[in-house]
């Protein structure tokens, strides 16, 4: 049997962000260092035969000082266990990875002209041959498979490369999934893309993923891939997750609560479960990251918020004293208990806001949601476009998010319009 | 309702009375100076319309007329009474306003201007009738539906600032890389540098050498001068040939002395006696012992006869206790002992028999008399006889019997009675009688003979005679009775003791006697015995003394024993060595014995010396023949014979200049081919150094020390680098500088989403809240936005601020429908927005009541031409539209021409002044339209100097677009602008621009062009005026900077100097602050107040806009519907205009 692990974006040099207050003099220790750094206890733990790297292994091209030397020591402890090490470039790391070949002679960097490059390795009685093309400054918009046919060498012909899948006009090598499937390879090893694919055996297909989730947008399992090279063929893939941080978005129902305060508790059960499906990875997470999504129905946002967005929670949520939970954003779909087409009979001020709340669940082509929200756009764009924010760049605002931004906003304004007219026939009543 | 007469018969400060009439509708100005009674009509008419209240004047009288187009209303008051009639008839009070509610009819232009309580009730009812009852105002405050308005701001500060330190790290790094570039290049010189410097010592070496060699050879030159053999001397041969000869002089001074000692002790051996043979020291030694051990026994023997001494006493006095007279011994045979012992217990026996009687005898007492004895036994016999007779009267078996006998007799008597037998009654009688008379003679007969008895006896009789008192004194008696029996007893027996006492005393003496007689026979005492413990301790007391003595004798016989024998071995041993002892005593033999051994001590002495002395002497000789060899040697070594020793006192002279010559000679040397050895791993550089010599090698030299200092910087500085290169990244400057980039970025991102998040909130209330007003809104809110646009010729529309409690103004003629809040209008706009919604107030209260009229009470005296123009116009279009009666109030009488100048037309003027006093011919200068002030003409004058000339002001973006001067949009029209400021009296852009947009417009400005061209500019002197306010915030002031809570007292003073200083640059006055000009001011102090102008917006977040950026913001907002030769002057203009001298206006205060 021959075991390859397949790195995929490490972004050394980077530190995990949106962490609380309370871990930021953590961070450098839960970043994509301490992630390799796992890896390469592992791979000298099990045993692995061949590690590739799938480009992006820097955050900064010309990063010669901290990543640089982060990444040349975990190669050189590989190869040090006389474990073969290949590397393509990335975007990122045009400048860094041809250095650290040179400097260390065993490191092989695959395709580094731009030109499509492979190697055999055999082990055990199996062999793998592996096609690699790095990122080349310059050629970047070149589509790497464009007019290339491989001759199949022996054994399993994998390839490992950076590149932008589906996205024609990407700056990052564009190439398309079935000019990938159609190349002749047994399995494609990418980089760039963060989130994972699901590979699977016996053609493992798909992104890597980054090695360790670096911000919110990056949740689920993040690690390296395991590939069995047995009897021929790829018999087995191993998912081996171990980044330090992980971020999860949980969803969490509010119908039907007793007290306010009850969902509280939901919150805490939910995030134990969690955390048990946690400990069932290679390397648990040191710290979870929440993204709440609240649904159901019932009354009383506003307080069911104000026992979720405790300042404490933002820190740390009493889960696991091995493991920092904490939650990061919290965003509402509960809707009230009346219907919102039964509010929105209604010619009041909640009743328009329920009509406007209705438009979002139509169909998108619908024009009076379209021009609602593109009213909504231009209303938003002077404000998007302040100086305050001109260092986030230009940020084109999507329907998404303005269909995103309206139903939280709205189900919030709905919620507390609503308590006050409760309020209203309260004080009347009294 | 017009008013249409209005009369004061009676109110206090009105004296006499007037009225006003012939009223119609339309604008009536009732003109008049102070105090004529302009504002006693309106008082007057408010006493009439309003309900009587307790402070009114008691004697008041007024009347006053109303028409409608149905009848004539008239109501008058007196006091507190007041008549309303119709047409003449008696009424009730016409459908008018509340009387409460007559304060919203009278107007003044503070009024106006300041938004009074009223004015905020409509408001407050019209937005909760927009709102359908729901607070949206509230909501649109709370979080998260609301931020500030500078949200984001300290997020993006923190986001530059993290983004400015990454890109700090990424330069150094990118430094330090290009540095490490160079690495190989440094590495390459080092090395050359390197090859020139590793020739430096060898050089250094050569030349040393060189030196080396040359010094050797003029050493030896000079070496070769002195004589040979040199080395062979030591330097001290003189000293020490000087030595030896003293050493051998000694000698033979040591020779001739051992010689005189041999000589000396060979005569004390002969004198010994013991030359040939003498006793042995162990002999000696043997016989010193016998000695000691004769000394030891004879002290022995001494203290031996002391102990027989001693035991001799202890005998005797053994004896003696056993009873011996003399010295004898006693016998102690058993027949003897058994003889003493039978006397002995004879003896004791008598002697104990003799006490006994004696103490018998000795016991003392009288014989009692027998008389006395029989005294007290007879008393004992009549005390007995009494209390027998006593006990038997007192018993009961004798009384019984006597009571029995008496019962019978009583019942025979009873008896006797009752048969009336005299019988049996009188011996009943007897038997009773009887019984008595035997018992008191028997009882009382016997007692008393007892007691004569007792009297007969002569005791002392008991105390009485009881029968206690009587058995007390026979118990008495009985005691003594039994002590004078003893005394008889106790008589008898001395008598007999004293007659045996007699004959014991003979027994004893004779016991005595033959107890004397065994002592002086065997010398023991019997009585000795009679102890036997005691006499068996002396016995043996005696046989222990005759034990001791028998012991001591014999010792003192062995000793003198063996002193006889030690005595004549010792005489023995003298007498052999020729010591013949005088006697033969312990001293007199010690004494011989010493003189043996001391014989034989000299004799050993003498021989001992005899043979050291022999020896020292072959020593001697032998010594001085070695000297003598020494010398000769010393002389040879040195190269000379016997008699040079002058010879080698001269070259040792000479040695210590030779030996220093030799040394350095030898040293250089040893250096010399040292270096040459070292030298030989470079043999060109040998060569050419013997070949060439010193200066050759010198030159050299300099150019490698050279290179070595060169070398030595590269180092350095190739070091440091690599130190710089090893230690670069430890600290993950970079990564954490991007971290914390990261995390400002992501904190400013949440910022942006919350700041869309609210606004989106805020948009969908305004939806909501729009909708709602669309659907629902209210006839108030529509009548005011009618005024409000008829006042304005719909150049502004009215809406309600959808955040504040407040009406806002839309622009309905600029692009976009800017929304102006009243503080952003100009003067006149904000008095037609008022003035628009107090009508609107009051057609809301008039809904189906009659109208009343308006006052305006010099509401506009204090304001300018164009205020007064707009506000007149206002009012003449409600006169127009509604037919409403208005009452201008005003003290000057100009005002009716202004009026007329303003509307076009004249309004009705009521004279206060000849109405009520009847001035017949009023002063024409009162009605003469006032002088506005002869403009001087432009008269070829440059622009500049005409604006000296009017005295323009400088434009003050600050202050407002509208207030902006007509000349700096008209320099290149001044017959146009003098003809605007004389005739039109408009000398403001905000006015310019509202008369253009009247319909008056194409009257005053015939020509079409120019009409567009001053819109145009008007726009332009708006859109740069926003342009250059863009990031500039309002002026800080004192009272801003005491609201922020800041700055502390101690320091408000200096902070407010610094504010004023820079015209309240919040900017600016930070940078000073941090600059350190206020002294203590630290820098938390400074954060804060920071933080507090930045949330309050006086440090804006856009960029300010350079003299070329509002050029082009106004080119962006207007070039594409102007020319942009015409906006690029005007927009020259007004930033020549900034200037705050006149005669500068070309400056830019930008610079």
């Amino acid at each position: 049997m021959l075991r390859i692990l397949a790195v995929g974006d490490m972004h050394l040099g980077r530190r995990p962000s949106r962490l609380p207050e309370g871990l930021t003099p953590r961070a450098g220790e839960l970043g994509p260092a301490a992630a390799w750094q796992r890896i390469v206890e592992e791979v000298l733990r099990e045993n692995v035969d061949v590690v590739a790297l799938a480009g992006d292994l820097v955050e900064h091209e010309d990063d010669f000082f901290e990543a640089y030397r982060t990444l040349r020591s975990g190669i050189q402890r590989l190869i040090q266990a006389d474990i073969r090490v290949f590397a393509v470039a990335g975007n990122h790391d045009s400048k860094v990875l041809p250095r650290l070949a040179r400097e260390v002679h065993d490191l092989r960097l695959l395709g580094s002209d731009g030109r499509w490059e492979s190697v055999t390795v055999e082990s055990n009685g199996e062999t793998v041959t592996l096609w690699g093309r790095s990122l080349v400054p310059g050629r970047e918009r070149d589509n790497p498979l464009e007019g290339v046919s491989f001759e199949r060498g022996p054994g399993v012909n994998l390839g490992l490369l950076h590149c932008d899948r589906d996205q024609p006009r990407s700056s990052y090598g564009p190439v398309s999934t079935v000019e990938l499937q159609s190349a002749g390879l047994d399995g494609w090893l990418l980089g760039h893309i963060h989130r994972p694919d699901s590979l699977e055996p016996p053609r493992p297909f798909g992104y890597l993923g980054s090695i360790t989730a670096l911000d919110a947008g990056e949740p689920g399992p993040r690690g390296p891939w395991l590939l069995e090279i047995s009897r021929g063929c790829c018999e087995r893939v191993e998912h081996w997750v171990l980044g330090p941080v992980r971020w999860e978005l949980l969803t969490l129902d509010c119908s039907n609560l007793g007290d306010p305060e009850e969902v509280e508790h939901r919150l805490l059960a939910a995030c134990r479960k969690l955390n048990e499906t946690l400990d069932a990875s290679r390397r648990p997470p040191e710290v979870v990251g929440l993204r709440l999504r609240l649904e159901g129905r019932t009354g009383g946002t506003a307080e069911i918020l104000a026992h979720l967005e405790r300042p404490e929670y933002r820190e740390e949520l009493p889960v696991d004293p091995r493991r920092h939970f904490f939650v990061d954003r919290i965003e509402t779909a509960i809707r009230p208990q009346i219907e919102l087409e039964q509010l929105a009979a209604r010619a009041d001020p909640p009743g328009l806001l329920a009509g406007k709340l209705l438009l979002l669940e139509r169909p998108e082509s619908d024009p009076e949601r379209r021009a609602f929200l593109e009213q909504l756009r231009r209303r938003l764009e002077p404000q998007a476009s302040e100086a305050t924010w001109r260092e986030l760049g230009h940020r084109s605002i999507d329907e998404d998010d303005l269909a995103r931004w309206v139903r939280d906003m709205g189900l919030r304004l709905l919620d507390r319009l609503l308590m006050q007219r409760e309020a209203q026939d309260a004080t009347h009543e009294a | 309702m017009r008013l249409t007469r209005l009369e004061i018969v009676k109110l206090p400060g009105i004296e006499p009375g007037f009225a006003v009439e012939g009223l119609s509708g339309g604008i009536h100005l009732i003109v008049g100076p102070n105090a004529v009674g302009k504002s006693s009509l309106v008082r007057a008419l408010r006493f009439l319309l309003e309900v009587p209240k307790n402070g009114d004047p008691p004697d008041l009288y007024v009347e006053a007329v109303f028409s409608t187009t149905e009848s004539t209303w008239s109501v008058s008051r007196q006091g507190g009474s007041i008549t309303w009639r119709r047409d003449g008839r008696l009424a009730e009070r016409p459908p008018i306003a509340d009387p409460d509610e007559f304060f919203y009819y009278r107007l003044d232009l503070e009024h106006l201007l300041a938004a009074e309580a009223e004015d905020r009730r409509f408001l407050r009812e019209v937005r909760r009738q927009l709102q359908g009852g729901f607070d949206l105002a509230a909501l649109r405050r709370e979080a998260p539906f609301s931020v500030t308005k500078h949200a984001g701001r300290s997020c993006r500060r923190a986001f530059e600032g993290a983004r400015r330190t990454y890109f700090q790290v990424q330069r150094e790094y990118q430094a330090l890389q290009q540095e490490e570039a160079a690495l190989p290049e440094m590495e390459a010189k080092q090395k050359r540098l390197e090859q020139h410097m590793r020739r430096l010592p060898c050089l250094e070496r050569a030349l040393e050498y060189l030196r080396a060699r040359n010094e050797r050879v003029r050493l030896d030159i000079e070496l070769a001068a002195y004589p040979p053999h040199m080395e062979r001397l030591q330097g001290d041969e003189p000293e020490h040939l000087e030595r030896l000869r003293e050493e051998t002089e000694q000698l033979r001074k040591e020779r001739f002395k051992t010689e005189a000692l041999l000589q000396d002790a060979l005569g004390r051996l002969e004198q010994s006696g013991f030359a040939a043979e003498r006793p042995r020291e162990e002999d000696l030694e043997a016989q010193r012992d016998r000695l000691g051990e004769l000394k030891r026994l004879r002290e022995r023997r001494e203290q031996e006869e002391e102990d027989l001494l001693a035991a001799l006493v202890e005998y005797k006095q053994a004896c003696r206790d056993l009873g011996a007279e003399a010295a004898t011994a006693p016998n102690l045979s058993p027949e003897v002992l058994e003889e003493a012992a039978e006397l002995a217990e004879r003896l004791h026996e008598l002697c104990s028999r003799k006490r006994e009687l004696e103490w018998k005898a000795e016991r003392v007492g009288e014989r009692p008399s027998r008389q006395e004895i029989d005294q007290i036994r007879s008393g004992l016999d009549a005390l007995q006889a009494w209390a027998t007779a006593e006990e038997i009267s007192s018993n009961r078996l004798v009384r019984v019997p006597l009571a029995l006998i008496l019962a019978g007799s009583a019942v025979a008597l009873v008896e006797g009675l009752i048969v009336g037998s005299p019988w049996l009654t009188a011996g009943a009688v007897a038997a009773v009688l009887g019984t008595f008379w035997v018992w008191w003679w028997y009882f009382r007969s016997a007692r008393e003979a007892a007691v004569t008895k007792w009297k007969a006896t002569g005791l002392v009789g008991p105390e009485e005679w009881s029968r206690a008192a009587v058995e007390a004194r026979r118990r008495e008696l009985k005691e003594q009775e039994l002590q004078l029996e003893q005394g008889l007893l106790a008589d008898r027996e001395r008598r007999q003791a004293q007659t045996d006492l007699e004959r014991l005393a003979a027994e004893e003496a004779a016991a005595r006697d033959a107890c004397r007689r065994l002592r002086a026979r065997t010398g023991v005492d019997p009585e000795k015995t009679l102890d036997f413990a005691r006499f068996h301790v002396l016995v043996k007391q005696y046989q222990q003394a005759v034990v001791q003595r028998e012991k001591k004798e014999g010792s003192i016989q062995r000793l003198e024993s063996e002193i006889a024998s030690l005595t004549d071995a010792l005489a023995a041993f003298i007498d052999r060595w020729g010591e013949p002892p005088v006697d033969r005593s312990v001293p007199c033999l010690e004494a011989a014995l010493k003189t043996v051994a001391r014989r034989r001590e000299a004799a050993e002495d003498a021989e001992h010396e005899v043979r050291s002395n022999t020896s020292e002497l072959r020593r001697l000789e032998q010594a001085l023949a070695d000297k003598r060899q020494e010398q000769l040697s010393l002389l040879a070594r040195a190269g000379l014979g016997e008699g040079q020793e002058s010879e080698l006192r001269d070259r040792c002279l000479r040695l210590p200049q030779w030996r220093e010559l030799k040394r350095k000679r030898d040293e250089t040397k040893g250096h010399e081919d040292g270096l040459r050895k070292s030298l030989e791993a470079e043999p060109e550089i040998l060569e050419v150094a013997e070949r060439e010599g010193q200066p050759w090698i010198e030159r050299a030299l300099g150019e490698a020390r050279r290179a070595s200092e060169e070398y030595r910087r590269a180092s350095e500085e190739l070091a440091r680098l690599r130190e710089r290169l090893e230690n670069a990244g430890k600290e993950r400057k970079l990564e954490q500088a991007g971290g914390e980039m990261e995390r400002a970025r992501a904190a400013l991102e949440d910022a942006f989403e919350q700041a869309l998040r609210a606004e989106t909130a805020q948009f969908l209330l305004d939806e909501v809240e729009r909708q709602y007003q669309t659907e629902h809104e209210p006839g108030v809110l529509r009548s005011a936005r009618d005024y409000f646009a008829t006042f304005t010729n719909h150049a502004y529309d009215l809406r309600l601020d959808p955040g504040e409690e407040e009406f806002i103004a839309a622009a309905t003629a600029e692009p976009g429908r800017p929304l102006r809040r009243i503080g952003e209008l100009s003067t006149a706009t904000r008095m037609q927005l008022l003035l628009a919604v107090r009508l609107a107030w009051i057609s809301r209260l008039e809904q189906g009541r009659e109208a009343l009229p308006l006052f305006l009470d010099e509401a506009l005296t204090t304001t300018d031409v164009e205020r007064f123009t707009a506000v007149a116009r206002s009012l003449q279009s409600l006169v127009d539209s509604e037919a409403r009666q208005i009452f201008y109030l005003t003290a000057r009488c100009e005002e009716a021409a202004m009026w007329e100048k303003a509307v076009g037309q004249s309004p009705h003027v009521v004279d206060l002044a000849v109405l009520r006093f009847r001035t017949t011919e009023p002063n024409p200068a009162l009605y003469s339209v006032p002088q506005w002030g002869a403009l001087p003409e432009p008269a070829g004058r440059s622009p500049e100097q005409y604006a000296v000339l009017l005295g323009v002001p400088p434009v003050l973006p600050e202050s407002g677009w509208e207030d902006t001067h007509l000349f700096h949009i008209l320099r290149d029209d001044l017959e146009l602008l003098h003809r605007s400021l004389q005739d039109w009296r408009i000398s403001r852009v905000g006015a310019l621009e509202t008369l253009l947009e009247s319909p008056h417009a194409s009257r005053m400005i015939p020509d079409k062009r120019v009409r567009e061209t001053l819109r145009l500019r008007c726009r332009v002197v708006r859109t740069w005026t926003e342009a250059r306010r863009r990031g500039r915030s309002r002026p800080l002031t004192r009272g801003d900077i005491q609201i922020s809570r800041a700055v502390s007292e101690r320091f408000l003073d200096a902070v407010c100097e610094l504010a004023e200083q820079y015209g309240g640059d919040a900017a600016m006055l930070l940078a000073r602050l941090e600059a350190g000009d206020v002294k203590g001011f630290g820098s938390a102090k400074i954060a804060k107040l920071a933080a507090w102008l930045d949330e309050h917006g006086y440090l804006p977040a856009e960029e300010v806009l350079d003299k070329n950026g509002r050029w082009l913001e106004v080119l962006r907002v207007l070039g594409s519907s102007a020319e942009p030769g015409e906006i690029r002057r005007v927009v020259d203009w007004l930033e020549a205009g900034m200037s705050r001298d006149p005669a500068v206006l070309e400056g830019d205060r930008d610079g």
